[in-house]
């Protein structure tokens, strides 16, 4: 009875993914890597006070990871293993006849399933390494400078990616495109589910990283930097020191969306990732949920995705109602929700809080008469004879002998 | 708790079975799971994050009090709604805002 029950739980299911399963994993997907590329930039602008307009820049190299190493490490690997490739060392041959290439590869792939989690993870390693230094290169000249040329320089770079991935035909397929090597075509099933999973899963991990991060001290210092730089600068600090290493961070996070995205579509073309999509939606998500608050990014990016798609699969019952093509409609509501919020709600759906620092009891801090032994720890300094204040006590209590 | 684990063993001997077309179910639904989890677990935590330093603060006004630094604050009901009221009312007169800011 019991087996009878399960397989007709199970013949319920669906079957395949297709139809409106197709557009959920396709949904769940997006959500993803917009949730990981959101709470990155939250974690710069909403705590650090960075206002990193060049989240394209740190998505892109994600996906150049993929199509220019991974893809060219996987030839050499299969060529040592003895399939017969066409030419690729040349820029001709790597666009032309990068098709028929990837379908050897992809064949390689579906009976080799450790060649294929290998190439991820590489993949994966590589785009959180060449972030960090794209982050640390970024931040060369941007963390010194104020917050509207620091958002300039960062514009300009992530279209300077672009124009790289081009003109140069060995990293992207140039103004063409490359098609990749399939790195889940081991799984049985429909790869992009699996994609979607990884994704949703790195997204739930990146969350964790963030709010961790963020209520260490290093979480403190950085939203105390975005509060006032100068005072915390006075104090000690690195400054500068502290930006780059926040923009290294969240550069490396946000080049693992690229390589999910590339290779969830198994396609890398620069034009993919225009400014538009990886950095202003985000940037959208950010403001409508509230900076400087994880479950406001959280907020913001779904709805968000969720207007989108709803564009998207509403389109010709909402083209109705417009004179302009629907296609700009995505565009319109971008520019008119800034400005709705900016006006109305500039703090987000969900304002930032104050810093909670999990483990302390506020209450009992608040309430008990705390006591400090003073007569020991300044003593035992000034005796060394260490520190302004000491050196300055002992000269004085000489005087007065 | 054995009709659970039959029901279970079941399940696996028949995804055993017919495997090659139930990975996608398999793993269609954990991703359905993960995009349930995720939102809930963060609210979760915001909440308790709001409550506990909802707590402080009001630990923090009674500490205040009890020292006598300063004088007990109005109840938050009363305040929001002198907020709300003064905000309609400058919104409709043209006199300046009742709470000006600095």
């Amino acid at each position: 009875m019991m087996a009878n029950i399960a397989l007709g739980i199970l013949n319920s299911l669906p079957t395949a993914i297709e139809g409106t399963n197709r557009l959920i994993v396709d949904i769940a997907m997006f959500f993803g890597l917009l949730v990981i590329v959101a709470m990155a930039l939250n974690f710069q602008y909403g705590n650090a006070g960075i206002p990193n307009m060049g989240c394209a820049v740190q998505v892109i190299i994600g996906a150049f990871t993929v199509s220019a190493l991974t893809t060219r490490l996987c030839f050499i690997i299969l060529e040592g293993a003895g399939v017969k490739l066409l030419p690729w060392a040349s820029d001709y041959d790597w666009v032309y006849d990068m098709t028929f290439n990837v379908a050897t590869t992809n064949g390689f792939l579906k009976n080799n399933a450790m060649l294929g989690i290998s190439l991820f993870l590489f993949s994966m390693a590589v785009a959180l390494v060449l972030g960090a230094i794209i982050g640390y290169l970024i931040s060369l000249p941007a963390v010194r400078l104020r917050a509207t040329y620091l958002m300039i320089v960062l514009i300009t770079m992530a279209d300077a990616s672009q124009i790289f991935g081009r003109n140069i035909p060995s990293i992207s397929g140039g103004t063409l495109g490359m098609f990749i090597p399939s790195l889940f075509k081991w799984y049985p099933g429909d790869s992009g589910v699996i994609c979607a999973v990884i994704t949703l899963l790195l997204g739930l991990i990146s969350f964790f990283i963030f709010r961790t991060m963020l209520n260490s001290p290093y979480g403190r210092l950085m939203r105390s930097i975005r509060e006032n730089e100068v005072t915390v600068g006075s104090v000690g600090k690195n400054v500068v020191g502290i930006r780059r290493n926040v923009l290294m961070f969240a550069s490396g996070v946000t080049a693992i969306a690229g390589v999910m995205n590339a290779v969830y579509t198994s396609f890398v073309i620069e034009a993919a990732y225009q400014r538009a999509y990886w950095t202003y939606w985000p940037w959208l998500m950010l403001i409508l949920g509230g900076p400087g608050n994880n479950a406001g990014t959280f907020l913001g990016c779904a709805l968000i995705v969720a207007l989108r798609r709803l564009i998207i699969v509403y389109k010709f019952t909402i083209q109705s109602l417009f004179f302009f093509p629907i296609s700009y409609l995505e565009d319109i509501i971008l520019g008119a929700l800034l400005c709705v919020i900016m006006i109305f709600r500039p703090n987000g759906l969900i304002p930032e809080k104050l810093l909670y620092i999990p483990g302390v009891n506020y209450s009992n801090i608040v309430q008990e008469d705390v006591k400090i032994d003073w007569r020991s720890a300044p003593k035992a300094r000034a005796g060394k004879g260490g520190g302004l204040l000491g050196g300055k006590k002992k000269e004085e209590s000489k005087e007065e002998k | 708790m054995y009709p659970v684990l039959l029901m279970l063993l079941s399940f696996f001997r028949v995804a055993q079975e017919d495997l090659g077309t139930q990975y996608d179910n398999i793993l269609f639904y954990t991703m359905i799971f993960l995009w349930v989890i995720m939102p809930v677990f963060i609210v979760y935590e915001e909440i308790k994050e709001r409550r506990s330093l909802a707590a402080s603060e009001r630990a923090l006004e009674a500490s205040n009090i009890k020292e006598g630094k300063t004088e007990a604050s109005e109840p938050a009901e009363k305040k929001s709604g002198r907020a709300i009221f003064g905000k309609i009312k400058d919104t409709f007169s043209k006199r300046e805002p009742t709470e000006k800011k600095e």
